[in-house]
């Protein structure tokens, strides 16, 4: 009786305290709802956060000649307006950003743009594995979209933070970007910022090895992913940027098909309000929008009668007429400018501020600004550009005149009325092109420039408040001025080394090789003290 | 049976040889549980030489010469007792109380404080209790040094803040861990320690131990250092507070009631530095000169008091060729006077000096085969604030059974529900743009008294969104009630194997639900505001700036709409926690020849914490109109648009599993040496199986000087007893509950898109991976001793401790290229040190009257020595402070105040050294030595002093606390502009108001609108005068904490009323500060006004009858 009862106690005690056997699988429960990347559809959702949530308007307008000092004499009447933020300031004398690190600073787009690239990666590595599992899964439309948007992240670092690409030869010398192809698994790496052409040839593998991977049936929103035409739009693009005039035009023909004006926007239509024009502008059953991409960002409160606007020079850029136009470019109808006072410069519908409610009833959360990263506009003056450097003149033309037909432009417009309007003096408009310098091997003949001024011009118009404009400044080592406050004129040259955006600080305090800046700040931006 | 046989023979053979000795021989059984005594003492009497100690069994023997005829039978912390030579002699010793308790209870292991080497404090609960404070954590406070516990809010259910020797991370808890009666008490949701001062109402059910009736508390043990906790090793960094309940006891039958009687005192204004009416309206009528009290402006304004109301009268037109007010200066002055003579006192208004009761019965009873203990309460409290009830009840049984002699079963099971009643109010967010902390919509009576003028009439209607607003209707119509229910079942067994081993298992079930149901009624203003200004006799203007009206994208031509037409808000939130324990140890004792005594102890665990939040938010429920939701289809709509959720469901999983062994050996009882090591697995940190396993370990000593052969001679009677400790360990902590990424962590998204047309839902990277993740760690090196000094009438406890904590998590600055630049890793170390005394002496002692004094006196400094800390400007100058390299965990700095200009604004100077009004930049972070540091915001010195005189059967207890060492940022009363709302503190009776005033005061001037208009950003200059070095106070208190007259009715009487004993007892709890900084100006040190479910410790009387029959 007594060795049963025994028996039994001591059996209940060693089958508990040796009761954790497989301790390893209990312990492999996740701490919460996450999840692993262990399906197709994952690595599908997972791609939905792989485009950066940052807006490079902000550093690529303020640092262009699309935005002007109202405090300065530029801008006829004397103001003593304050800055949205201090970032502002330091942007606009072409200086690092320090007093900033949230949406719009640097280091918002250098982490999101990682974080972007991160993510792809990650989708990446996992196709790999699920390959691996199972060879017969299909992951290719996920491979192709991931690779754009890596080739994608990378695109707007280097043309952000580096110098404009130049050619081959020459890009080898100027700092590039990381380019990166897995994920981080450690807290502190050093990472080499090699150089531009080869942050160029690596954008190039990935978008050439991801491009034909697309199928566009795989997205249930296809305009916000990179469907197969915002691919395209994206390849055409970049091959501008490297001058592969061929590829340009083989992208670019893909996207606009035979007939480009039945796929350009349509400016014709009228709207009640600026939010409806707002939420038109992006709409997804636009044929002309490619891509449409939802930032963060409070870009849309610059305007509200601070010191830094589109006005004097730039707005003149815009208003001082065209080829086919005088006045304000036709396609922005009545109701496109608004203004917060005129004499504070204007804005438009495409940077309205649509608001993200973490909690309602709070009344707090996220402010966005939705770009229209790709459209059939913006491709169809890349074709023409890469036209007139294959020496296509007329085909060039021809697209920039289909683009004014679509803008509203009712006189027609031909060789000889570009020619008498880009060089006649317009210091705002035509602004002297030192890509030679740049490049030996990049010649803009006198025959080619007005054209090629043209394009800017339908450039700058067609992608305001985007950004583009500042790449197409460094493209063309195009030198612009900034008046600073009374007194100062500063001068961007065209190999100015502040055409490429200091890295942010916290990066560099970590040692990622900083941009080289030969001046110290001027700090001629500070705000002077009040006399007691 | 041979041990015994053997023991027989040799029993015969001594007393062969030694024929003048008898032998004497027994048992040493304490009085308190009926067990044997291990160790104790004994030696005859006028023989100091002969003695020996009793064995693991309590069994003793001894030769005694034949002339002898006494033996005194002595233990620590028992009553020494004499008794005759004989064998087989039963000795039971009475445990002496005023000696420190004997028995360590770890919570897993019961150690004889003689083998115990680590810092530890006993208290009993009814020493310690605080009669009328449900909540028994909050009695800790002043009880052991070392230990501080901070009353960030006094609301039921809110814990406060507990620190074991100060923090043990910079982004973690710090919080103890709680274990009662042998099992973890995890908290029901995971609260950091920051938000505990919050005001949300997830703070309502923060506290792990509400449920816990504080009558059915024996004891706390609280650990302190790392040979006391590292039994709990990689939990245990931040210390361990071990409850244990009552029991029944083998002989005992009784029945006990306890009744308390709590009323508490409203807040008067006298306390506060507030403006009465008359003073307020001289400012509104400052304001309307410099024209901000203007009609066309105030009359829309979404908030308006009394000049809003004016105005709005003057505009209302009665139809009968009248108006609501006549526009005329003399109507006007006469509405504005009424105003100016209203005084009203919003405290009386809402607050009540209602009677709160607690109602405690408990059954205990025991054989010698079975023993049980059950207990019922109730407490209600109607709420010392409109719209807070509260009512608890408890239960809670404990019962064992002697299957066998060796074999014991015990069943725990306690329950706990209760229901309260608070404020409605939004939780504190965060607004991600701005960075400012704030409660979008806040009812709490509290702050609502100090923030509202004295001039409105709490009868009428004012403006608050742009609807009618009146508080009393507001709290009524408008309240969160919480229903929360909390069980435990809990079994063990215990089998003593054999004379010494000991094998114990344990399981335990905890669950914990709440429901958290915030009424928004119909004719709320909260839910009013959602209809302001769509109806057509409103103001038009209303429509357009009503930011809560929706107005449909798809729509061009769409006019704002509400998109509550009808109806309130109904938002239910359920949290629960399921925890599962499970454990089974064994612990073996042997002494060998008397002389070597060993211990060892071992065991596993594995435990599992589910925990989950469900929430939904119901729009248009009618609460009028027989509960029947009336939703409108576009707050859907909109809800998609803004990317705003109306349900939630989310959870998270805990899993551990640790090993763990402990041996002690001791010599003699007069050297000890103890390792005790640990080894843990959690899935806190993510699947990697590389970060999930970690060591921890103890070294310890102690010497027992009294034990010394030479202790007595040397020392005679001035020192009774000396025990020297010494312990080094490793310590861990999981580090703070968001850090969880050993492995990429994938969370699910719907990423925000601009209509609902085109919205998807997605994954996102939460965390990358970070391989080197691990658990944060501590060394700590403790030196202890205890001193009891002429027969112990003086006892004294003194520790010193040197931490180093390292592996904190930081935040870690890298490239950034991974797609994270500040990311949370193990960066961070700090340094901490302390010392604790406890003294208590026995003044005076004597048949009748007895006077005891407890002098506690602890400090505690931390450093944080290893953080890459980019704090920005407006990080170090907020309240609760920050982390910064070179100073402690939390440090407040000040913006340097540089004199008001000849207007009367404030100045500063800046991170460029120049003096400016505007030209602060809050961001900053680059240079930040232009800020001025005050000073810690957790205190470095805490402790107390209590006096207990008693005189037959009185007894009266005064008792101190006090905190020194920190310092409190003051509430933040300034403003660039005030509305006619405002409430202003007496301050600004200095502020400026005449050039010249510069000189005599440093109060700024009530901004002018001109001035407003030429300073761009003035609000800047008062935002950095709220944290400016004008205003920062000490924290350091004294507090009267308790005063209570107890008296015992004496046996006599009760013998006719056939009770056991009956006691009485009056008790003031937080009657005043005896110290604090004269700038506080009435702001308690302690509590944070934050506003929401927070209120301060109310001063309050309670009366205690306790019963026993």
């Amino acid at each position: 009786m007594k060795s049963y009862k025994r028996t039994i106690i001591t059996s209940i005690v060693l089958t508990s305290l040796f009761v954790n056997v497989s301790c390893d699988d209990y312990l492999d429960t996740m701490p919460d709802n996450r999840t692993t990347l262990n399906s197709p559809k994952k690595i599908s959702q997972l791609l939905v956060s792989a485009y950066p949530s940052a807006n490079i308007s902000v550093l690529a307008e303020l640092s262009s000649d699309n935005f002007v000092d109202n405090n300065s004499p530029e801008v006829s009447t004397a103001y003593n307006l304050a800055s949205f933020e201090r970032m502002h300031d330091e942007v606009f004398a072409w200086e690092p950003v320090v007093s900033s690190t949230d949406d719009d600073s640097p280091f918002y787009v250098w982490e999101q743009c990682y974080k972007a690239i991160a993510t792809a990666n990650h989708a990446l590595e996992a196709i790999s594995e699920l390959k691996n599992q199972d060879n017969t899964l299909d992951l290719d439309a996920q491979k192709g979209e991931a690779l754009l948007c890596r080739a994608y992240g990378h695109f707007i670092l280097v043309n952000i933070f580096s110098q404009a690409y130049k050619d081959e030869q020459s890009s080898k010398n100027d700092l590039g970007i990381p380019y990166i192809t897995t994920p981080e698994t450690k807290v502190f790496v050093d990472y080499d910022r090699g150089t531009v052409a080869d942050v160029y040839n690596k954008i190039e593998a990935d978008i050439n090895e991801g491009i034909d991977l697309i199928k566009d049936e795989n997205y249930s929103v296809p305009k916000y992913h990179f469907n197969s035409l915002a691919a395209h739009a994206f390849a055409a693009r970049f091959y501008l940027f490297k001058r592969n005039y061929e590829k340009v035009i083989y992208h670019s023909n893909y996207v606009l098909g035979s007939d480009p004006s039945t796929v350009l926007r349509d400016w014709s239509v009228i709207y009640e309000n600026s939010d409806a024009e707002g939420y038109a502008y992006i709409n997804v059953d636009e044929p002309a929008n490619l891509m449409v991409m939802p930032t963060n960002s409070v870009f849309s409160r610059v305007f509200q009668q601070y010191r830094y606007a589109f006005n004097g020079s730039a707005q003149a850029a815009m208003s001082g007429g065209g080829p086919g136009w005088s006045g304000w470019p036709p396609c922005f109808s009545t109701g496109w400018w608004w203004t917060y006072g005129q004499e504070f410069g204007a804005y438009c519908s495409k940077v309205s501020e649509m608001f993200e409610y973490t909690d309602k009833i709070a009344g707090i959360g996220y402010a966005h600004v939705v770009r229209t990263e790709f459209t059939t506009d913006e491709t169809l003056l890349c074709r023409a550009e890469a036209l007139l450097f294959l020496n296509r003149k007329d085909e060039a033309i021809n697209d920039l005149s289909s683009w004014c037909i679509s803008h509203n432009v009712t006189q027609a417009i031909d060789e000889s009325r570009i020619k008498r309007f880009y060089t006649s003096n317009r210091s705002n408009v035509v602004k002297p092109l030192n890509s030679e310098k740049m490049s030996s091997s990049f010649v803009v003949s006198n025959d080619q420039e007005p054209i090629v001024q043209c394009i800017l011009h339908f450039r700058r118009i067609e992608s305001i408040f985007e950004g583009l404009r500042w790449f197409d400044i460094k493209r063309y080592g195009i030198e612009i001025t900034h008046q600073i406050g009374s007194s100062t004129k500063d001068v961007l040259t065209w190999n100015d080394e502040r055409r490429a955006i200091q890295i942010p600080q916290d990066v560099i305090a970590v040692g990622m090789e900083a941009n080289v800046r030969k001046y110290k700040p001027s700090n001629n931006y500070s705000i002077k003290p009040l006399a007691r | 049976m041979k041990n015994f046989l053997t023991a027989f023979l040799l029993l015969l053979l001594v007393n062969c040889a030694f024929g003048q000795s008898k032998v004497a021989s027994g048992i040493v059984i304490s009085d308190d549980d009926k067990l044997p005594i291990i160790g104790a003492t004994i030696t005859v009497v006028g023989e100091t030489a002969i003695g020996t100690v009793t064995d693991m069994d309590g069994k003793f023997q001894l030769n005694v010469p034949e002339k002898r005829i006494f033996l005194l039978v002595s233990y620590i912390g028992m009553k020494s007792t004499e008794v005759a030579v004989g064998s087989a002699i039963r000795v039971v010793l009475k445990s002496d109380d005023k000696q420190l308790g004997e028995i360590v209870v770890t919570g897993m292991q019961r150690v004889d404080k003689r083998l115990f080497t680590g810092a530890a404090t006993k208290l009993d609960a009814d020493n310690v209790k605080l009669d009328g404070v449900a909540d028994v954590s909050r009695a800790l406070e002043g009880r052991s040094a070392g230990v501080s516990v901070q009353n960030v809010s006094g609301t039921f259910g809110s814990a406060p803040k507990i620190r074991v020797r100060g923090a043990t991370s910079i982004y973690g808890n710090s919080k103890p861990l709680w274990v009662v009666d042998g099992v973890v008490m995890e908290d029901a949701l995971d609260i950091s320690s920051d938000d505990l001062s919050s005001g949300n109402a997830e703070t309502l059910i923060a506290s792990s131990i509400a449920g816990l009736n504080a009558d059915d508390i024996e004891s706390f043990q609280i650990l302190k250092d790392g040979s006391a906790t590292s039994i709990y090793g990689a939990r245990a960094m931040a210390g361990v507070i071990v409850v244990t309940t009552k029991k029944g006891k083998a002989g005992v039958s009784k029945i006990s009631y306890s009744g308390e009687f709590t009323s508490r005192l409203k807040p008067s204004y006298s306390d506060f530095n507030i403006s009465n009416s008359q003073e307020q309206m001289g400012i509104y009528k400052e304001m309307e000169e410099k024209g901000w009290l203007e009609f066309t402006s105030v009359a829309q304004a979404a908030n308006t008091g009394v000049y809003g109301k004016m105005y709005r009268l003057i505009d209302q037109y009665n139809g009968d060729g009248t108006y609501g007010l006549e526009n005329a200066t003399v109507a006007k002055n006469a509405f504005l006077r009424e105003a100016e003579f209203r005084n009203t006192d919003w405290f009386d208004i809402l607050f009540q000096n209602s009677l709160t009761q607690n109602h405690a019965v408990s059954i205990s009873s025991g054989t010698e085969k079975a023993r049980y203990y059950s207990s019922i309460s109730v407490m209600s409290d109607p709420g010392w604030t409109k719209s807070s009830s509260v009512s608890r009840y408890t239960a809670n049984t404990n019962a064992s059974y002697d299957i066998f002699k060796n074999f014991t079963v015990t069943l725990l099971s306690s329950g706990s529900y209760r229901k309260q009643r608070a404020p409605g109010t939004l939780s504190q967010e965060i607004d991600v743009v701005s960075g400012e902390v704030k409660r979008e919509f806040d009812i709490n009576p509290y702050s609502f008294a100090l923030n509202t003028s004295r001039t409105l009439d709490p009868n009428e209607y004012y403006r608050r969104n742009y609807a009618d607003f009146n508080i009393i209707h507001e709290l009524n119509n408008n309240y969160i009630d919480l229903n929360v229910t909390d069980v435990k079942f809990q079994g063990e067994l215990n089998w003593k194997i054999i004379k010494g081993l000991e094998v114990n298992v344990l399981g335990a079930l905890k669950y914990q639900t709440s429901t958290q149901e915030h009424n928004v009624k119909d004719h709320s203003n909260q839910a009013e505001a959602y209809r302001a200004g769509v109806l057509p006799y409103e103001d038009a203007t209303i429509r357009e700036e009503n930011p809560l009206l929706y107005t449909d994208p798809d729509n061009s031509e769409a006019l704002p709409e509400s998109v509550l037409p009808e109806g309130g808000i109904y938002t239910y939130t359920n949290h629960t926690m399921k925890g599962i324990d499970f454990r089974s140890t064994f612990n073996f004792n042997k002494d060998f020849n008397d002389l070597h005594i060993v211990n060892i102890f071992g065991g596993a665990e594995t435990s599992a914490v589910d925990r989950g939040k469900v929430w939904f938010r119901g729009w248009g429920y009618q609460y009028d109109n027989g509960g029947i939701p009336f939703y409108d289809y576009n707050i859907f709509k909109q809800g998609k648009e803004e990317n705003t959720d109306y349900y939630g469901n989310t959870w998270t999983y805990g899993r551990n599993v640790a090993f763990f062994a402990s041996g002690t050996y001791s010599f003699n009882g007069q050297y000890t040496i103890n390792a005790t090591g640990r080894y843990e697995g959690s899935n806190k940190l993510g699947k990697s199986r590389s970060a999930r396993w970690l060591p921890t370990w103890n070294i310890s000593g102690a010497w027992n000087a009294h034990e010394e052969n030479w202790f007595n001679d040397v020392f005679m009677e001035t020192v009774t007893n000396a025990t020297f400790k010494l312990s080094y360990s490793l310590t861990a902590d999981r580090g703070p509950s968001f850090v969880t990424n050993s492995n990429a962590v994938f969370l699910s998204t719907n990423p925000w898109r601009p209509l609902a047309s085109v919205a998807e839902s997605g994954l996102y990277i939460d965390g990358l991976e970070n391989s080197e993740l691990t658990y944060e760690k501590k060394h700590e090196l403790n030196f202890g001793a205890d001193f009891g000094f002429l027969s112990n009438r003086i006892n004294l406890t003194a520790d010193v401790y040197f931490r180093q904590n390292y592996d904190l998590i930081g935040l870690a600055y890298t490239q950034g290229v991974g797609g994270e630049i500040a990311k949370y890793a193990n960066v961070a170390s700090m340094n901490s040190n302390g010392y604790e005394f406890s003294l208590t002496t026995k003044n005076f002692v004597s048949k009748d009257f007895n006077w005891v004094t407890d002098f506690i006196f602890s400090g505690a400094e931390n450093k944080i020595t290893e953080l890459d800390s980019r704090s920005n400007v407006i990080d170090l100058i907020s309240g609760s402070g920050y982390a910064k390299k070179g100073y402690p965990v939390r440090a407040l700095f000040s913006i340097p105040f540089a004199g008001l200009t000849n207007e009367g604004l404030p100045t500063f100077t800046n991170e460029n050294g120049e003096v400016t009004i505007t030209d602060i930049n809050f961001q900053e972070y680059e240079n930040l030595n232009f800020l001025k540091y005050e000073g810690p915001t957790d205190p470095t010195i805490t402790g107390s002093l209590g006096n207990t005189l008693s005189w037959k059967g009185f007894k009266l207890n005064v008792f101190l606390t006090y905190s020194f060492g920190n310092v409190v940022r003051l509430d933040p009363i300034f403003s660039e502009r005030y509305s006619d709302l405002s409430s202003m503190p007496k301050e600004f009776k200095n502020r400026w108001v005449i050039p010249g005033d510069e000189l005599i005061t440093t109060i700024p001037v009530i901004a002018s609108k001109r001035q407003y208009q030429n300073h761009e950003n003035l609000s800047y200059a008062y935002n950095a005068y709220n944290n400016s070095t004008e205003r920062i106070a000490k924290g350091d208190f004294v507090r009267m904490k308790e005063v209570s007259l107890s008296y015992n009715i004496s046996k006599d009487w009760l013998e006719k009323l056939k009770v056991n004993n009956l006691a009485l007892k009056v008790q003031a709890t937080n009657l005043f500060l005896i110290y604090a900084d004269r700038k506080l100006n009435g702001q308690d040190p302690e509590f944070f006004n934050s506003g929401g479910v927070a209120t301060p410790l109310p001063k309050q009387f309670t009366f205690t009858i306790s019963m026993g029959i």
